[in-house]
């Protein structure tokens, strides 16, 4: 049961991730390969100011959010001079130099890690697997009901006209760097929030938990299920955490199987299993009524 | 609006050189002349998405040289391209929808405003109305011929409630049942009071639709005035129209 309950609680972590990585990505159009820098910032964050510097649970999950997302924020900095290809190349460096200097830094506990970082407790005892569970279920949650809010508010429109066309969007007063750098922001107030959930689940972190690759995983969980899209976020997230569980191979062979994923699903399906113009989509479509065409464009 | 001696240069190449005029209220205004002349530059220079090396331009009475691209249109400039970019994966509404939250953009209440409140809607379809797109309003925008496309720019601009809207080459690559019901809208749309700036290389239009003319050549103003006065002007011949009558061409 414990570990259905683990399997859960990644599933939730990854599912924030997936969604703030759709944020960025999926709305704003910024392609970053170095998602799990933010998330690492958000761990790293989290754990030092409770093991280290003695914070409370509770003081260092707002501040862990807060200062991921100025870490985002300044990352942004770097997507208004540099656009599409060469921002992704920015990012897989920005993801690589954090690693490191994760590694190299003594106060972050160096290649060993930081050990020992504590659950939150409720109630003066602190929480257990289960109560984890419905901790992380309940941040997921929230995540994909506020994302949801906001993809109908007028700033997934400004994200939308920048991800199109950044000249026409300045031209209809949508400031361009301000709403790379919100979406920069926002994405990375949720990594930091994934990566406060990790470390204080798993109760020690490794730089390497936080490397390139698991940037990848995040990638490919969106890619599956739909960019754009929350519940495409939501069932890539969801499918890539359970389906190594119980498939041996798929672990055996993470790496080659997320590769794999990418390729056939950009040459196949490119808005994914579950994005608004995919056949898999359209065809659950079928059984409901109203005009079909009209509500694959609305999303 | 008043253009004071703007000059841009590239590197050594002067695309437009010292070049004034003033647009005044309700006025359209034809900016025309052969390929390379500057016009678009001047454009570009004008909406902010160029610098100027020198000089000023002035709308409303205040300077508007070196403000960013989205405060420009803020204060009341709108645009079309001279190769349309319409947001090609929206629709038709969607599109017309982006401009109407212009009030939100540089607030926080960009968080808490949908488009799709009813009166962004109903706005938004009066606009496609107007631009005889109401019937095409949940097509993906890109997928419009482009004759519509050209109209949605124009909505779109439209959107922003400018008092001068820049028109880069509406009518190229448009037929003539197209091009006539553009001139209409443009009509319609300068004598509800925007002043107009159009850029077009098709002579007919533009000698059917506007009271003045500015032409540039290699990014010199050679003349201004009215269309018959252009038409006999020597040094507009020599520059553009005399060079394309020889060759057969009145449209390039």
């Amino acid at each position: 049961m414990d570990y259905l309950m683990t399997l859960g609680i990644f599933a939730s972590i990854y599912t924030i991730l997936a969604i703030s990585l759709n944020i960025l990505t999926g709305y704003a159009g910024q392609v970053s390969l170095g998602h799990a820098a933010l998330f690492g910032v958000g761990a790293y964050t989290s754990a030092a100011l409770t093991v280290n510097l003695g914070f409370n649970y509770w003081a260092a999950l707002p501040l862990s959010i807060l200062i991921t997302a100025l870490v985002g924020a300044l990352i942004g900095l770097s997507s208004l001079r540099a656009h599409s290809d060469f921002l992704v190349l920015i990012t897989i460096g920005i993801n690589f130099v954090v690693v490191a200097l994760l590694k190299y830094t003594p106060f972050f506990g160096g290649p060993y890690g930081l050990l020992g970082i504590p659950r939150p407790s409720l109630f003066g005892e602190a929480m257990n697997t289960f109560e984890y569970f419905w901790y992380a279920v309940g941040w997921a949650s929230f995540t994909i009901l506020f994302v949801y809010w906001m993809s109908k508010k007028y700033i997934r429109t400004a994200f939308e006209a920048i991800k199109e066309d950044e000249e026409a969007a300045e031209a209809m007063t949508v400031s361009v760097p301000r709403f790379k750098i919100y979406a920069f922001a926002i994405s990375a107030a949720f990594a930091g929030l994934a990566g406060n959930l990790w470390a204080h689940y798993m109760g020690v972190i490794f730089p390497g938990n936080f490397s390139f690759d698991t940037s990848i995983e995040i990638m490919t969980m969106i890619v599956l299920g739909g960019i754009g899209t929350i519940r495409g976020a939501v069932f890539g997230a969801v499918l890539l955490v359970f389906l190594p569980e119980y498939l041996r191979f798929v672990s055996d062979y993470r790496m080659l199987i997320y590769g794999l994923i990418i390729v056939f699903t950009m040459l196949f399906i490119p808005s994914g299993l579950l994005g608004d113009n995919s056949i898999t989509w359209r065809w659950t479509r079928i059984f409901k009524k109203g005009d079909r065409v009209a509500k694959n464009n609305e999303n | 609006m008043k253009i004071d001696r703007v000059t841009k240069h590239f590197g050594g190449l002067v695309a437009v050189n010292s070049v004034s005029f003033d647009i005044s209220e309700g006025e359209l205004l034809a900016l025309v002349g052969p390929n390379g002349a500057g016009k678009t530059t001047l454009f570009n220079v004008i909406t902010g998405v160029l610098k100027a090396s020198s000089g000023n331009i002035f709308f409303n009475g205040k300077e508007i040289t070196g403000k960013r691209t989205n405060q420009i249109a803020r204060m009341g400039i709108g645009r079309t391209f001279q190769i349309v970019r319409p947001f090609g994966k929206m629709t038709v509404l969607e599109n017309i929808l982006v401009p109407l939250g212009k009030a939100f953009y540089t607030r926080l209440s960009v968080f808490s405003h949908s488009p799709h409140e009813k009166i962004f809607i109903s706005k938004a379809m009066d606009l496609l109305k107007s631009a005889y797109l109401d019937d095409e309003a949940n097509k993906m925008a890109s997928y419009l011929p482009i004759g519509m496309q050209r109209r949605l720019e124009i909505a779109r601009a439209l959107a922003l409630e400018p008092k001068l809207l820049l028109l880069d080459e509406p009518a190229a690559g448009l037929n003539e049942k197209e091009s006539m019901q553009l001139k209409e809208y443009i009509e319609k749309i300068n004598s509800s009071g925007v002043s107009i700036l159009l850029i077009e290389h098709d002579m007919k239009f533009i000698m059917s639709i506007s009271k003045r003319i500015v032409v540039l050549d290699h990014g010199s103003k050679i003349a201004e005035g009215t269309p018959s006065e252009i038409a006999s002007n020597p040094r507009v011949i020599e520059a553009y129209l005399g060079r394309k009558h020889k060759k057969g061409d009145k449209s390039a």
